[in-house]
């Protein structure tokens, strides 16, 4: 297995996840014809802009500390960010809207949403480990934590469908 | 199942995650010899997480088995219980089932790799519900040799493609 991924690589499949993320929820939140989930989808996206602009302010630190912040002597979290990737056939970046095509149920989208989350969540867990300094692993528990919640309230709202 | 509503339930539901997950690694690896080898390996590990698991169920206080895990917001408890209602965990199932339908080592390995995202999605949140830094410490130990797991079986894969 090739090794290709860079500190500021990782920062950029971050920032995708996010942007794919936010505009997922924007656009499933239209479709919705469920007030209440609507709001649900908006609220995550609005949430998952915030995360975008966390992770671009950690790759701004990241040049201006030229490279200090990945810390990975033995290349195992990168290799988990790796086999991550392969895992999914998604070239390093979640994109879920690609799974869209627009006749999807509520529940199908939310079906879509919680997986997507997962793979969030598994990818920030290793990222989590390749930031070195400790606010900047702060702020990825943060979003892990934001991340968690929101499949509490997906799956919550998946339960209520039935 | 019950929703786990104390310390004492969350762990029992790790237990039994990690028991689920060493039964369905012998399964697989007596299904698939060609990656026989990995699992039992794999499974051994999941082995070692039940012990870890069921030590830190067993070291909990009378009062912390029937409290609520540290979690002042709710927020964990709610998340490890919808985690636990059946949709991503269902404990009761049998892991062996799942390998039905499964006829080549490279669906097998995708499964488990499958498997190895929802473990670690769980206990990203049982972290957060666990008091103490040794508590959490032993977690995200856990959640790194999960982490592990999917390198070594993504590089089983690659070696199958």
């Amino acid at each position: 297995m090739v090794m290709t991924f860079t500190a500021d690589e990782i920062y950029e499949i971050a920032e995708q996840i996010e942007r794919n993320a936010a505009e997922f929820y924007r656009e499933s939140a239209e479709r919705c014809p469920n007030q209440d989930i609507k709001n649900m989808l908006l609220d995550m996206s609005e949430a998952e802009s915030d995360h975008l602009r966390t992770f671009q302010n950690m790759r701004e630190k990241l040049t201006e500390e030229a490279g200090l912040s990945i810390f990975d002597p033995f290349g195992r979290s990168a290799m988990y960010l790796q086999a991550i990737a392969d895992a999914r056939s998604w070239e390093g970046r979640i994109n879920p809207m690609q799974a869209l095509t627009g006749n999807e149920t509520v529940k199908e989208i939310i079906e879509i949403a919680l997986e997507s989350e997962k793979e969030m969540v598994v990818f920030y867990v290793g990222l989590k480990d390749l930031v070195y300094f400790k606010a900047g692993k702060d702020k990825v528990e943060e979003i892990i934590i934001e991340e968690l919640c929101h499949i509490s309230s997906l799956l919550k709202k998946l339960k209520s469908l039935g | 199942m019950s929703m786990p509503f104390n310390a004492d339930e969350v762990f029992e539901m790790a237990e039994q995650i990690e028991r689920n997950g060493g039964k369905f690694y012998r399964a697989a690896a007596k299904k698939f010899p060609v990656v026989g080898k990995v699992l039992l390996e794999l499974a051994s590990m999941e082995d070692e997480h039940l012990k870890t698991f069921a030590d830190m169920r067993a070291e909990l206080s009378d009062t912390e088995v029937e409290e609520l895990v540290f979690d002042p917001d709710g927020q964990a408890q709610m998340y490890l219980r919808v985690m636990a209602d059946g949709h991503v965990f269902d404990t009761k199932a049998d892991p062996v089932e799942k390998l039905a339908d499964k006829d080549t080592p490279e669906e097998v390995l995708k499964m488990a790799i499958g498997l190895e995202k929802d473990s670690i999605a769980f206990y990203a949140g049982l972290k957060e519900a666990v008091p103490g830094k040794a508590g959490k410490d032993k977690v995200e130990n856990i959640i790194k040799e999960e982490m592990g797991h999917i390198v070594i079986l993504n590089q089983k894969l690659q070696d199958l493609v």
